[in-house]
């Protein structure tokens, strides 16, 4: 029986993680709770791209 | 190993001097972590955090390492070096955002020019070392000329960025309004035409990359052939003909076994020379070689040689080749431990052994060597012997710090 | 004294066979296995004092034989017997329970010998195994990380560890030092324990390397 543990993996995990945090954004965008110009849009793109892709390196670093 | 509280610097897993790699090391984490913390701070503090890391570099000694680990840098870093500079991107857009920020028009050139300059410092540094060089003259002339094809056009990417980064610069200030729109049209035509040719690099990169994988591995198989085809099939052969004297056998199966062991465990060659654990293992395999007596090492510690240690280890051959003179029969045992102040090493042996009162002549002279050598370099000898009980020698001396 | 009853584990077959014919009436065999499925049965089926037992083997290796087997069985002993004398490898098996590592190459009566010890309740240290404990207990740690009864071996253990490493049998070990054979066992035998529970790093670290291969 092989003794390593089921990964988790990682890659899906954070984006799964990134989307659901972006969609979240764009909802309360949508009901005007918050207002979030163009520039924070980016912002938050870009991170979200960034921490997938380290993710996803990382990922595929450890296997 | 030492357990040692300094922070050290790791240079075997560095990118660029080791200082998150060793911070990295002694949290316990993947060097990723403070890597990526590194960055965000530095981008975050307009470059002041840089200079932190110059300090921490120039603070933390570096790791001694005997064997560097294998860099295991290879995969995954490209996707991890876009996604850090993604990150280090929105830190910058946020903090545009909330408005702490110079001007757009000198920001984004100096982020530009910082890719490039990073990319072009990569590349002086030299290329990791692959798996085996290839067997040929020929392959290995064309894996050079495919290498420096790659690192050519990473170096002409650094130097377009640094280019495009002082254009950019110059356009926002309005420098180059009258050449204004040639210029603009020629990096819009750099762009369009880079753009066209990114997937056909992209599929050629991975084909190299598919191709280098399979050539690597059937240089494996082919090593692994060639070296069994050398040695083991080679001693089996001549187990085979000694068969009927079981000392010869006893002796090329241990040096067979020895040989393997060493290979299969990809163990750095000895360096006789340089640190003591390995010459006084060399010094016994030479007499067990030469007299035919097998000889057990156990060594606890290691430390590069110096003069005192290489009179010990001359002493220790000399017990040993006694010992194998006089009691090839016993086994013989060298026990080394190294500590910080001082190296000690013991030779014993279970066979006839002697009287110290009445010794030959020729026995009396020897302990006399091994005793003054010790002597000459401010260390100890002692000989034990009883009758029948086998003979002990220890030797020690200390480090010269 | 009764002979001590065995079951040898090793995944080559001559090997095993060669083992049985060595030690012949001075230890009896009560079975033997090629994996660690078979292994984990026969043990439970035959109850032999000691267990030989392989470290390298598809499908777990020793280790993977003792941690299943000590679910059932806590005081089941294994004495290790391998090719390999790597840190890695001796550390790892010994870590996970067993209480002794020999290399292949000991002779026939040796090994009866250090089967009796095992049954007996000692530890057997091969003189590679000492060195190597010598080696992971060398550093001091700082004061607050240390924990006296686990993590450092005192100076009567470390000229045992000594002795051991350079081939002496604890009959001689006890002349030498002036105690008896019994206290030099139980040295031997603290050493063990502190092997099996210390939380160096040097120890942690060679007994998982071993297991992220397997």
């Amino acid at each position: 029986m092989s003794r390593m543990r089921d990964r988790v993996d990682l890659t899906s995990l954070v984006a799964g993680a990134a989307i659901a945090v972006f969609g979240a954004l764009i909802l309360l965008q949508e009901e005007g709770t918050i207002d979030l110009e163009a520039g924070w849009f980016l912002a938050i793109v870009a991170a979200a791209t960034g921490v997938v892709l380290l993710a996803s390196g990382m990922g595929a670093r450890r296997g | 190993m030492s357990a040692d509280r300094t922070l050290r610097r790791d240079p075997g897993n560095a990118m660029i001097a080791g200082v998150c790699a060793g911070i990295a090391r002694r949290l316990g984490v993947d060097p990723i972590v403070p890597r990526v913390g590194f960055v965000v701070v530095a981008i975050g503090t307009s470059g002041i955090g840089a200079l932190a890391y110059l300090a921490l570099w120039a603070a933390m000694p570096a790791e001694a390492r005997e064997r560097p680990e294998r860099r295991r840098r290879r995969r995954g870093s490209w996707r991890i070096a876009t996604g850090v500079a993604l990150l280090a991107l929105s830190v910058l857009l946020v903090f545009r955002q909330l408005g702490v920020w110079w001007s757009d028009a000198l920001v984004w050139p100096l982020v530009l020019a910082a890719f490039g300059v990073a990319l072009l410092i990569s590349l002086t540094r030299p290329a990791p070392e692959d798996a085996a060089e290839p067997a040929s003259e020929e392959a290995r002339r064309r894996r050079r000329s495919r290498e420096a094809a790659g690192r050519l056009s990473l170096a002409g990417f650094g130097i377009a960025l640094v280019l495009g980064a002082g254009l950019l610069f110059l356009w926002a200030r309005g420098v180059l309004n009258a050449a204004g729109d040639v210029a603009l049209a020629a990096v819009v035509v750099i762009v369009g035409v880079g753009l066209i040719l990114a997937p056909l690099w992209w599929r050629f990169a991975r084909s190299l990359a598919a191709e280098r994988a399979q050539r690597i591995r059937s240089q494996e198989r082919a090593e692994l052939s060639a070296h069994l085809h050398d040695s083991v099939l080679q001693t089996l052969a001549l187990v085979q003909r000694r068969a009927d004297d079981p000392a010869d056998v006893a002796q090329l199966a241990r040096r067979q076994e020895r040989e393997l062991r060493a290979w299969l465990a990809g163990a750095p060659p000895l360096q006789p020379d340089e640190r003591v654990a390995d010459a006084l293992r060399a010094a016994a395999i030479e007499v067990e070689e030469t007299r035919g007596a097998p000889i057990e090492v156990v060594v606890v510690g290691d430390c590069p040689l110096d003069e005192p240690l290489e009179a010990l280890v001359a002493a220790a051959r000399e017990a040993l080749t006694n010992a194998a003179k006089f009691a090839a029969d016993g086994q013989i045992r060298l026990y080394a431990e190294v500590e910080d102040e001082r190296v000690t090493a013991y030779v014993d042996d279970r066979g006839e052994g002697f009287d110290p009162e009445r010794v030959p002549s020729d026995r009396r002279g020897l302990r006399e060597s091994i005793i003054g050598r010790m002597e000459r370099q401010g260390g100890h000898a002692e000989v034990r012997s009883q009758p029948g009980r086998g003979t002990e020698v220890e030797l020690s001396v200390g480090r010269r710090r | 004294m009764t002979a001590p009853t065995v079951v040898i584990v090793d995944d080559h077959a001559i090997f095993r066979s060669g083992v049985q014919a060595e030690l012949g009436d001075l230890v009896e065999v009560l079975g033997e296995a090629g994996t660690v499925e078979d292994a984990v049965r026969a043990i439970a089926e035959r109850r032999p004092d000691v267990v030989l037992l392989d470290v390298h083997m598809p499908g777990g290796g020793g280790v993977e034989v003792i941690r299943q087997v000590f679910a059932a069985r806590p005081d089941q002993r294994f004495l290790a017997l391998s090719v390999s004398d790597a840190p890695e490898d001796v550390i790892a098996v010994v870590r996970a329970g067993a209480r002794g590592y020999v290399t292949k190459t000991i002779t026939g009566p040796e090994l009866a010998d250090a089967v009796r010890r095992v049954r007996d309740g000692d530890a057997v240290f091969s003189p590679r195994l000492a060195g190597f404990v010598l080696d992971a207990f060398a550093d001091s740690l700082p004061a607050d990380e240390v924990d006296p009864e686990l993590d450092q071996l005192t100076a009567r253990e470390r000229e045992v560890l000594r002795y051991i490493a350079r081939g002496y049998l604890y009959k001689e070990i006890a002349l030498r030092l002036g105690i008896s054979a019994k206290t030099v066992e139980a040295h031997v035998s603290s050493v063990l324990r502190k092997l099996q529970l210390s939380n160096r790093h040097e120890l942690s670290r060679w007994a998982v390397a071993r297991r992220l291969v397997d």
